[in-house]
């Protein structure tokens, strides 16, 4: 367990800090030190079982990070040059477009989406639920925001189509890489690819559809993998076979799948609506049936996980033999409520206008 | 009033006389004098369509608990979790109903899919329901998401989302002469037309049907196959369309599929498979009823609506109470059933003889209905229709035929399981189709 290694705190608090300092610098060499922070502090973070498999993961991811920093401080550098000066917000749309690209890149690489996903999968397949949980959620945060404020700083349409091309590119790899998986940790990492690419599309479009998106993608994911953690679940067929001890948790898990499916009484179809919505007077349309079907491909995948662990459930809701304790309880109903609640109330208000 | 689902963790016996309750209370809503709308509130609304549909739902799925009580209540398999999801279903469907906002409606729409699957992979009875469930889900989701793009669409360009407006919404989204505008319809009614379903997109009807429990049939077959026909009501009120080609095609479509499906009745060896394709034609006119673009047609299809919803319903029951009697569904050897449960055979020839449409019947009122309209929009078709009702007839009395005469099967057990609850079901399913003649004005809205 981490929580209890003495070190556990210490790199987490490190973790939180590199993110954050790379967010809010303004300046090149501030965000590359962010990211860096943040990845020099994940590795322990990664490795804390002390599995072979957990530190091959790590070496993996060790190696797409590197890799990912050195192409944004060398893309950053090339943008120096035209303007002699290496603050963010003078990286305009006006300094060389390679640049803008490599950075993007580079961005890209350290986020998992489309055409430089290919460690995210391998990754998640050798590592603990926790570091799971923190690899799509918190880990995801700097690159996007990131990628948010470059949109932001310099918006041109080859930029804005390229954005959307990889958001399609990662929702159809997010579908397609899904399906016949048998490791639960692959079959999430390529949802987290999916939604990746949903965020990706609505950058371009608002960035408020983008942080509403992502908020509800890392409140499902919570859910999920603090209830997988519980279970420890590592393939389909270990899914079939949990005993009845550990209901109440498979019915959240049940529940928070359809949600990340976004199938209508959950919260993950409204922000999939939301995104659809910000779109939907724009030319981009057509990028967005790619999306959709990426989608659809990820809900075929979801719904065989589904039920598998439908069946396994045959006498759910025996609270009495939960595990976990009552934080826990409290965090898995909470989560719950929100799902069912909120999608009704959000869809309610949105029709409202 | 009426969208209220009480204390949703009752008993069955509490939930099974809430519904009926609330059937019995619905019926006040459904003369309405005028074809109008009246409002509830902000949010909700109901007119002719939508309240008559409501009692429906409400009546079928008190029936549905009925009809299962031997299934669920009394071999304990789960009842409280069967009641809580037949509650929890009806209420969306109620909601869809009657609501007044179209990503509502669309949300509802959608999320009775949920409660649905649960029923099919809950209690249904064989591991193929796996694929069914799935079918059912993919087919459905993935057609009804160009829908939501259109809703999205005309709530983004008119800035507001009330079904109400309507006039607004057809002056400004569209262009009738642009080619484009056969697509639009075209994704406009995916959702709709696979929900219904048409011939070429019905292939998760059957399996659903076939592996659902006999529950999850009876309000498949009743109302959310009208929950489909509904949204083509609403979206056809509220895009305000003209006459489009591509109407032309989807009539064409639907009811050379319906003499298809008719045709394949008689390939069947599964009784609830026979059942499911037959109520596949009925659906293709009621299509053909709402596309025909006359009002003889959408009232015909209202009425072929609750016609249907009763009796296809009450054939699914008939049908699992065979099973339940012979523990097979297969034709080759469900037979004679006329010499062990005389009973059950009276009522097979009553449900068999309305699906062939007889007269005293809402069913042929429907078919007079929508002949004429079908005809007047495209003569052509007329040709389809007359198969179509030829082959109804010859496959329900083939259905009749084939299970209640020839000799019994050597395992079938001497005595029979019927008792007086599934007579009850059938007789609540038999008196509205009958009786509903003499109180017409209910459904003819214009």
């Amino acid at each position: 367990m981490l929580s209890i290694l003495p070190f556990g705190f210490l790199f987490i608090v490190v973790l939180g800090f590199g993110t954050l300092f790379s967010l809010s610098s303004v300046h090149w060499l501030g965000i590359w030190a962010g990211l860096e922070i943040n990845l020099i502090a994940f590795i322990p973070i990664l490795v804390y079982s002390k599995g072979i498999t957990s530190s091959e993961s790590a070496v993996k991811y060790f190696i797409a990070q590197a890799m990912g920093s050195a192409f944004l401080i060398l893309g950053s550098l090339i943008g120096f040059s035209p303007s002699f000066s290496w603050n963010f917000m003078d990286f305009s749309a006006h300094s060389y477009s390679i640049s803008l690209l490599m950075v993007n890149l580079a961005l890209i690489l350290k986020m998992g989406a489309f055409p430089l996903h290919y460690w995210l999968p391998s990754v998640m397949a050798g590592l603990q639920w926790m570091s799971c949980l923190i690899l799509v959620t918190w880990q995801k945060v700097a690159p996007v925001f990131l990628m948010m404020s470059f949109f932001e700083v310099s918006y041109m349409f080859w930029f804005a189509l390229l954005m959307s091309l990889v958001g399609a590119g990662s929702s159809m790899v997010g579908g397609a890489g899904g399906i016949g998986q048998t490791q639960v940790r692959v079959l999430l990492a390529y949802s987290s690819i999916g939604h990746l690419g949903w965020i990706m599309f609505s950058i371009v479009f608002s960035s408020m559809a983008a942080k509403m998106y992502f908020f509800i993608y890392v409140l499902i994911s919570v859910g999920i993998f603090l209830n997988l953690w519980i279970l420890d679940a590592k393939n389909m067929i270990s899914v079939k076979s949990f005993n009845q001890g550990f209901n109440i948790n498979i019915v959240n898990i049940l529940v928070l799948l359809i949600s990340l499916a976004g199938l209508p009484p959950l919260l993950g179809f409204v922000s999939k609506m939301i995104v659809v919505m910000s779109c939907v007077n724009y030319d981009f349309i057509f990028i967005l049936s790619f999306l959709i079907l990426g989608s659809l491909m990820s809900l075929f995948y979801y719904l065989g996980l589904f039920f598998s662990l439908y069946f396994s459930c045959s006498s759910f809701l025996k609270i009495k033999s939960f595990v976990g304790g009552l934080k826990l309880i409290l965090i898995n109903t909470s989560i719950l409520v929100i799902n069912f609640l909120s999608a009704l109330i959000i869809t309610w208000l949105i029709g409202l206008f | 009033m009426l969208f209220i689902i009480q204390n949703l963790n009752m008993s069955w016996y509490m939930s099974f006389w809430s519904l009926l309750l609330l059937s019995l209370l619905s019926i006040i809503q459904l003369y309405m004098p005028l074809f109008e709308f009246s409002m509830q509130n902000t949010f909700f609304m109901n007119d002719n369509i939508s309240s008559t549909l409501i009692s429906l739902t409400f009546w079928i799925s008190s029936m549905m608990l009925l009809a299962s009580q031997f299934d669920i209540k009394i071999s304990m398999n789960s009842s409280t979790k069967f009641s809580l999801c037949i509650l929890i279903l009806n209420f969306m469907l109620i909601m869809a109903f009657c609501m007044t906002n179209t990503l509502m409606f669309y949300f509802m729409f959608e999320a009775s899919l949920i409660p649905t699957l649960m029923l099919i992979l809950g209690w249904g009875y064989q591991p193929e329901r796996l694929q069914a469930g799935m079918y059912m889900m993919l087919y459905t989701v993935s057609a009804s998401l160009p829908l939501l793009l259109i809703l999205l669409f005309a709530n983004k360009s008119i800035s507001c989302s009330s079904i109400l407006y309507n006039f607004i919404v057809q002056v400004k989204i569209f262009n009738a002469t642009s080619w484009s505008y056969m697509f639009f319809i075209l994704f406009s009614f995916l959702a709709f037309l696979v929900k219904l379903p048409v011939f070429s997109v019905h292939l998760w009807l059957p399996k659903a049907h076939v592996e659902a429990p006999v529950a999850g049939s009876m309000i498949l077959a009743a109302i959310l196959l009208k929950l489909g026909s509904y949204g083509i009501l609403r979206i056809y009120q509220y895009l305000n369309l003209q006459f489009s080609f591509s109407l032309t095609l989807f009539s064409a479509l639907a009811l050379w599929g319906g003499v298809l499906t008719s045709i394949i009745c008689f390939r069947q060896i599964d009784l609830k498979s026979l059942i499911a394709y037959s109520s596949i034609g009925h659906m293709s006119l009621v299509l053909a009823g709402l596309f025909s673009n006359n009002p003889w047609g959408w009232m015909g299809a209202l009425i072929m609506m609750i016609a249907h919803g009763f009796c296809s319903s009450a054939l699914f029951m008939l049908a699992n109470c065979v099973y339940e009697k012979t523990h097979t569904r297969s034709l080759y050897m469900v037979k004679g059933l006329l010499l062990s449960l005389p009973i059950l055979s009276l009522w097979w020839f009553l449900f068999s003889a309305i699906n062939m449409a007889v007269p005293p019947t809402i069913n042929l009122l429907s078919e007079i209905m929508i002949f004429p309209a079908m005809m007047l929009f495209l003569k052509y078709l007329t040709l389809c229709l007359i198969l179509m009702s030829f082959l109804a007839a010859v496959y329900s009395m083939y259905m009749y035929t084939l299970t209640q005469h020839g000799g019994n099967p050597k395992f079938l057990a001497p005595y029979g399981t019927f008792n007086s609850a599934k007579s009850t079901v059938l007789m609540l399913h038999w008196i509205p189709l009958n009786f509903f003649i003499l109180k017409t004005e209910l459904f003819l809205f214009v």
